[in-house]
């Protein structure tokens, strides 16, 4: 332990990169280097709770462990990814872990807003969860996040239909994306007909259809 | 080996026209010794038609092995060697891509497009009977083989798109002999997928995918393809909010240029999205 104590941060980034690479277990260096970012961690909870006006001092811990365990599932390899595709411009590893820190708080005071947000159930037996409902909210809530994750591929799919079809991309943006979602003003928009905009954007949702497959194939 | 198509009609009346002129054309051409790559290249591949079709056609292994003998090894190998494999790989492609625009399309522009599709399935169908015929002849393949994976490299994966033309490519594939249809994935991979064209075609309301039919929804009970299909296009979708990931992909410089105005556009008119990109923008230290 001592011996990481005299490293440097990202000295002690690369020896856990080095060891990872080698099957060796990081968790020490690991542990050093991110209790050295906890009180940093805390600050920046601290500033999105106030700019959501939620959550308490608990939620500082839950939050830095989250964030722990997001920059060992996915964040080291991105991380050396970043810095590889961009060398000088990506930020320090301690930047990058305070920004895993960032993004996991706000998407749990997002998702506590949206709770808060959904009606409640006035029957009391009905806040008496079962098992099977659990499981099924737990389900769920993990189908929520692969959905989100692949949100990649839409917006992949989305850029190769503007390059190949940019009239149906066209009328796909206007509709969709920019909120028309009627054909009346999305023809306006586009100077075509209500039929065309009909027509575009009905090809567009199948060849998007299809650039998902073919993303999803690999 | 895949089983035999679900084919309506009678399939012999409908072969022996077309197979009749081939047997002609294959006695007229192969008159004298076949020197040259281009007359090589049709005998060939006439007489591999004939003999990957013997169980429909009858036994044509006799008329298929007396023309094979009069094509020169070196004409067949030179055939072999005039094959231009990205070429051929882009026709294939492309007539990919003509079978999906059939599906979207309708009246003559779809008669079009399928003439175009089936014409480049077709053209991949001769290659593979030119190989069938030098394997007859006892000729090497190996420079043919590496061609032909070269021609079909990352196509297989797109036959869900030729699903419109599954009436013809299910006679097809039931024409071919059973020890062929497998490798025939131009006919016979997706040939029984009609689902899919529900999936992509122009529909009253189109995020509607209509798989409440009862012959769509048992097809789709069984066909894991199918399955995935309807899993990975239900991305098609635009978010109903910025995601988390997009998010983190506009931090990191990731998130494509339409990605960032439907996040923007989107964000005037969501409180909680647009609370979200503020606290992004907030620095980390």
């Amino acid at each position: 332990m001592a011996a990481f104590d005299k490293l440097t941060d990202s000295e002690l980034f690369d020896l856990i990169v080095q060891m990872r690479a080698k099957g060796e277990d990081p968790s020490s260096p690991l542990g050093v280097m991110c209790e050295r970012w906890r009180k940093a961690a805390g600050v920046v909870v601290r500033r999105v709770q106030a700019s959501y006006r939620a959550g308490s001092p608990d939620d500082e811990g839950e939050l830095y462990q989250e964030a722990v365990r997001k920059l060992i599932e996915r964040g080291l390899d991105q991380f050396r990814g970043l810095s590889e595709a961009h060398p000088g411009k990506a930020a320090s590893p301690k930047t990058f872990f305070l920004r895993i820190v960032k993004h996991a708080a706000i998407d749990a005071y997002r998702r506590q807003r949206e709770l808060l947000d959904a009606p409640a159930r006035d029957d009391d037996e009905d806040n008496r969860e079962s098992p099977r409902q659990i499981a099924y909210a737990i389900n769920l809530s993990k189908r929520a996040a692969e959905r989100d994750e692949a949100q990649s591929l839409y917006w992949t799919a989305f850029e190769r239909l503007k390059s190949e079809h940019p009239n149906e991309a066209g009328a796909w943006d206007a509709y969709h994306h920019q909120d028309l979602e009627d054909h009346e003003a999305c023809a306006k928009k586009l100077g075509i007909t209500v039929a065309n905009s009909y027509k575009r954007v009905s090809r567009a949702q199948a060849y998007l259809r299809r650039y998902l497959q073919e993303l999803t194939d690999g | 080996m895949a089983p035999p198509p679900d084919v309506d009609g009678d399939l012999a009346s409908t072969l022996a026209p077309r197979y009749g002129m081939l047997r002609q054309s294959l006695e007229a051409a192969t008159q004298s010794v076949i020197t040259t790559a281009l007359d090589a290249g049709r005998v060939l591949g006439i007489a591999g038609d004939l003999l990957r079709r013997r169980d429909a056609l009858g036994d044509t292994t006799r008329d298929v092995t007396l023309a094979i003998d009069r094509v020169e090894a070196q004409a067949a190998h030179a055939y072999v060697e005039s094959i231009d494999a990205a070429a051929e790989h882009q026709k294939l492609r492309h007539g990919i891509d003509e079978a999906f625009e059939a599906m979207l399309e309708e009246g003559d522009e779809r008669v079009l497009y399928v003439h175009a599709a089936e014409a480049a399935l077709g053209a991949r169908d001769a290659l593979a009977s030119v190989r069938a015929a030098m394997n007859l002849a006892s000729l090497d393949t190996s420079k043919l083989d590496e061609k032909l994976a070269l021609v079909d490299k990352g196509l297989v994966k797109q036959a869900r798109s030729l699903v419109a033309l599954n009436t013809m490519r299910r006679k097809e594939a039931a024409a071919l002999d059973a020890s062929e249809r497998e490798a025939a994935w131009w006919f016979t991979a997706r040939s029984q997928c009609d689902f899919l064209v529900s999936l992509y075609r122009l529909q009253e309301a189109p995020e509607q995918v209509n798989i409440t039919q009862k012959h769509n929804a048992a097809h789709l009970a069984v066909c894991e393809d199918c399955q995935r299909d309807v899993e990975s296009s239900s991305l098609a979708y635009t978010p109903d909010h910025i995601a988390a990931s997009s998010l983190w992909r506009r931090e990191h410089g990731e998130a494509t240029t339409s990605e960032i105005a439907f996040m923007d556009a989107h964000a005037k008119d969501c409180k909680d999205c647009k609370r979200a990109l503020e606290v992004l923008a907030q620095p980390e230290e």
